[in-house]
């Protein structure tokens, strides 16, 4: 798999072990692994968005688009967000990561 | 029939990413930015290996530490080992089983190729399936332009080989999204990775036409390079080549970027099989076996 330049700040060994234990075909299994790396990416975009002031957006998408595995990415966010964002990136994917727990045991 | 527990958070997950993409897309510069690129994971992180092995870095990157990540595959992975070793029996067995030329497979020969591509990927693969044979299940195939996915959509809007152009009609069954707010991931996966057959040839096409277009829009269908095993699980988006043109199939610029066949003459021998996927669980793209 091909590096995301926020793969270090998600947890996802939770969500793998309870994916690899249901019963169903592996092709089953590995759409929903699918979703779930497309829900990582959508949320954590999404939230950067929401704390990234408005005028940076244009150059954060584009270098995500350019470069996705930069680990300047966090740089970036660091310069324009403040130090703390790897943390805030890691909360919000620990948000996520219990929404999708609660996807597959429902 | 037991309840599908997968299946069901798989709609959940499904409306979950939807919400996250409709979260963005309020986003004005995200919406005009995500018009030209994606919003898929799956896209970027094979962007990123291009990028990456472009610049002679993926070792060095793979190398480094990445705390606390456990490997998350995107497809069905297996280990090295047996990757090779499915692909080589596939590659193998396929030479001796199949015709080197354009060809229709039936009988024996037609039981051996679905045992050996079935078992070997996992995929329920069938040359005749709910009584439909295509002409040809073996033919040459020609690299398609991108087809208009909804009312519209314009060449910009694809995000990847825009350089091959978008066909000036639709698609023979159509758009794949009735409007914008309806292309969906699926839609946007059936026009990545779409075929095209000659289903205007059938014997019976012009008498059963109605009920065969229902049937024959949109299915899946696994085509396979003989030469280096590649595969990719597509859907039918079109009708044709036509017969003077000497191919039997197309396929999207990205399904014959995959097959590496988009090099040179842009043309290949291909395996054309239908997928056998009642339950609709075989995801769409390149096949990891």
């Amino acid at each position: 798999m091909q590096p995301l330049f926020f793969d270090h700040l998600v947890i996802k060994t939770e969500i793998i072990e309870l994916i690899s234990k249901k019963p169903e075909p592996e092709n089953q299994k590995g759409k929903a692994l699918q979703l779930i790396d497309d829900i990582f990416y959508q949320g954590i975009v999404a939230h950067i968005l929401e704390k990234l002031n408005p005028k940076h957006h244009d150059t954060f998408l584009n270098q995500v688009h350019e470069r996705p595995y930069d680990p300047e990415l966090i740089s970036y966010l660091k310069e324009h967000i403040g130090p703390d964002i790897e943390d805030d990136i890691r909360k919000a994917a620990n948000k996520i990561v219990k929404q999708i727990l609660k996807d597959l045991s429902d | 029939m037991p309840e599908n527990n997968l299946q069901n958070s798989i709609a959940k997950l499904e409306k979950r990413s939807a919400s996250f993409r409709n979260k963005i897309l309020k986003n004005p510069a995200a919406k005009k930015f995500f018009a030209k690129s994606t919003l898929l994971a799956y896209d970027l992180r094979q962007k990123s290996g291009r990028i990456l092995a472009g610049a002679g870095l993926v070792g060095s990157l793979m190398a480094m530490p990445m705390p606390q990540t456990p490997s998350f595959p995107t497809e069905i992975s297996e280990p090295v080992k047996s990757v090779l070793s499915n692909k080589q029996k596939i590659l193998g067995n396929l030479q001796e089983i199949i015709p080197h030329q354009p060809a229709k497979i039936t009988g024996d020969q037609a039981l051996k190729v679905e045992k050996l591509i079935s078992e070997n990927t996992n995929i329920p693969v069938k040359v005749e399936l709910d009584g439909q044979s295509l002409n040809h299940t073996i033919g040459y195939t020609g690299f398609e332009q991108h087809l208009k996915r909804y009312p519209g959509d314009t060449l910009a809007e694809h995000d990847e080989i825009q350089e091959a152009g978008m066909a000036p009609g639709l698609g023979a069954f159509g758009y794949f999204a009735k409007d914008s707010r309806d292309f969906s991931t699926k839609t946007y996966l059936q026009e990545k990775y779409y075929c095209v057959v000659q289903t205007l040839y059938l014997e019976n096409w012009n008498k059963d036409y109605r009920q065969l277009k229902d049937w024959y829009s949109f299915r899946k269908m696994l085509v396979v390079n003989p030469v280096n095993g590649n595969a990719v699980v597509c859907v039918i988006g079109d009708a044709g080549p036509a017969e003077w043109t000497g191919k039997q199939f197309g396929a999207s610029p990205e399904t014959m970027e995959y097959l590496d066949l988009n090099k040179g003459p842009r043309k290949g021998l291909i395996l054309m099989l239908f997928v056998d996927d009642p339950e609709n669980k075989i995801p769409l793209g390149p096949v990891n076996y």
